[in-house]
């Protein structure tokens, strides 16, 4: 088996940060990341459990508002926010762990590796969008057990991966560049309250028709309210462009932000 | 002033009325810390303050319109008579930061054994109840002064108590009886595990506990098995108690579920706090 130390020497010493140097990394940087699940199970599953609890909670508590014209199945329309929100706390999984190993000495190792930097946000990265896939998958499951209907069909799966991914990685690159910042596990609330102020200042819980004062001028301009749409895009109807381009074009400018602001973290910390 | 040393250190009498006077002057020490030390820990007190504040705003935004909505429909009126979304979350928000701020009982216990101050205090010939009424004491101070700012809060931002001073009495003291309660049962879990983190565990229970009730939404509107669970949840009994102070108007025997509910679990959890306490000292 190739461990990392290995991947990073592997083939010409010359060319050790070379472009080429930086996927075998990033896959064994991605490989530890997901291992993690079961050697540490502690960290990963509120990820899974708080998204399957917030799909029951709010589905059966928020089942009245159908009648107020909200949507017509709870369940369909909560399905995505669970899965948007699970993959943010999968994103946020990314900081927590980069907290802990500067603290423990093993990122300074990471660091002094003669691998490319840009790899070791990359591996997390990647580590994330594969993570995903266990919230995506249980709640999605819970969901059609519960009762909610995809009129979308596949698209509409589809277009919920994309945004969970999506939102997993921005929230991923966005708390790394606050670990990188903070250097310490004290900065996990900042990182959870980002995944909180995002999701519920746009329509995780409500349409923005129902909306009133502030709350909906806020959602309104919220990039995460596009977001929304595009992860319910197939779920409470069916899949049109007009409903997916804004998610898209929201998860790609927050995307290149956040990848800039750990970019500019992990720079800074580099000797 | 007698402090928690002098208070302590007073060695055991016979006599019944002196030893009734130092018990209550070791209680009220032992609060009087207990109170002290929530006060210097502003990260214990303000996210329980913030937090429902917070909800509540974003809650009354998104949903502020839906009681309107219902009665307009379908001439329902789930929300009470005023149709009003912030009258309704009122009691709810009050609940949600009385059972989060309350836990902190139990944390400050489980953070006095870890750090040993509680071997000490037991060495001492205090009366063993009177560490568990001190640290009881400190929560319930908490969650009646959470009442009351909640109070002022949500009166200053509109919210009527139809109950007028009667009713709105009854709130503060629902709030201290069942922050005794989640207290006790937390200096419960603290007294068994000895760990802080054990304690903060129980974070997601009392989240869930809350959220399936009628802290929200009204269970009328839910369906199924969730709101077979929510109309006979406890903490559902006690807030429509309370919540009917504040929509309805005084009565009486509303108070008393939102009274007698509380004080119920109170008296459980600290049977369950006394009895646990014996078990781990019987163990040395």
């Amino acid at each position: 088996m190739t461990t990392l130390p290995l991947a990073a020497r592997r083939s010409d010493p010359d060319a050790l940060v070379g472009e080429a140097r930086v996927w075998p990394v990033v896959v064994q940087l991605a490989r530890r990341s997901v291992v993690l699940i079961t050697r540490l199970p502690s960290a990963f599953v509120p990820s899974v459990v708080f998204p399957i609890f917030l799909i029951v909670a709010f589905s059966g508590s928020f089942n009245g508002l159908r009648g107020a014209d909200a949507f017509d199945n709870a369940m369909s329309w909560y399905a995505p926010l669970a899965v948007i929100q699970g993959a943010a706390f999968v994103g946020v999984g990314a900081g927590f762990a980069a907290t802990r190993e500067i603290e423990s000495g093993f990122y300074d190792r990471l660091l002094l590796a003669p691998a490319p930097k840009v790899a070791l946000l990359l591996g997390p990265a990647l580590a994330t969008v594969l993570r995903t896939l266990l919230p995506l998958t249980t709640v999605i499951a819970v969901g059609l057990l519960g009762g909610a209907e995809v009129p979308g069909g596949p698209i509409g799966f589809l277009t919920l991966t994309v945004a969970a991914m999506g939102t997993a990685l921005i929230h991923s690159f966005w708390c790394l560049g606050l670990a990188y910042r903070f250097k310490s596990q004290r900065s996990a609330p900042l990182m959870q309250i980002g995944v909180f102020v995002t999701n519920f200042l746009a329509t995780a819980q409500v349409p923005l028709h129902l909306m009133t004062g502030w709350l909906h001028g806020v959602a309104r301009l919220n990039p995460m309210t596009n977001v929304f749409r595009l992860g319910r895009a197939g779920w409470t109807s069916d899949v049109r462009w007009e409903n997916c381009w804004g998610g898209l074009a929201s998860l790609l400018v927050f995307g290149a932000l956040s990848f800039w602001f750990a970019w500019r973290g992990l720079r800074r910390m580099v000797p | 002033m007698v402090t928690v040393a002098e208070a302590v250190a007073a060695p055991p009498v016979d006599a019944h009325p002196e030893r009734l006077r130092a018990v209550v002057a070791q209680v009220g020490a032992l609060s009087r810390r207990s109170v002290i030390n929530i006060w210097r820990q502003p990260q214990v007190w303000i996210p329980s303050l913030a937090f429902p504040l917070l909800f509540a705003a974003l809650n009354t935004a998104a949903l502020g319109k839906v009681p309107g909505q219902l009665a307009e429909r379908f001439g329902i009126h789930p929300f009470g008579p005023g149709d009003r979304f912030l009258d309704y979350l009122f009691v709810g928000t009050l609940i949600q930061g009385v059972l989060f701020g309350s836990l902190s009982g139990g944390s400050e216990l489980a953070q006095d054994i870890e750090s040993g101050f509680f071997d000490r205090l037991v060495a001492t010939p205090v009366a063993r109840s009177s560490i568990l009424v001190g640290r009881l004491a400190g929560s319930a101070a908490l969650g009646a002064v959470q009442g009351l700012v909640f109070m002022g809060i949500f009166l200053a931002f509109g919210a009527k108590v139809a109950g007028g001073v009667a009713g709105a009495a009854v709130l503060p003291v629902a709030a201290a009886l069942l922050a005794l309660a989640i207290g006790g049962l937390a200096c419960a879990m603290a007294i068994r595990t000895g760990s802080v983190e054990a304690v903060q565990g129980a974070f997601p229970l009392v989240f869930i506990t809350l959220f399936i009730s009628s802290a929200f939404f009204p269970t009328p509107l839910m369906k199924g098995w969730y709101k077979a669970v929510a109309t006979h949840n406890p903490i559902t009994v006690m807030i429509d108690g309370m919540r009917h102070q504040v929509l309805f108007g005084f009565d009486v025997g509303q108070a008393a579920r939102a009274i007698l509910v509380p004080g119920g679990l109170a008296a459980l959890a600290i049977g369950l706090c006394l009895l646990t306490l014996r078990a781990r000292l019987a163990d040395r």
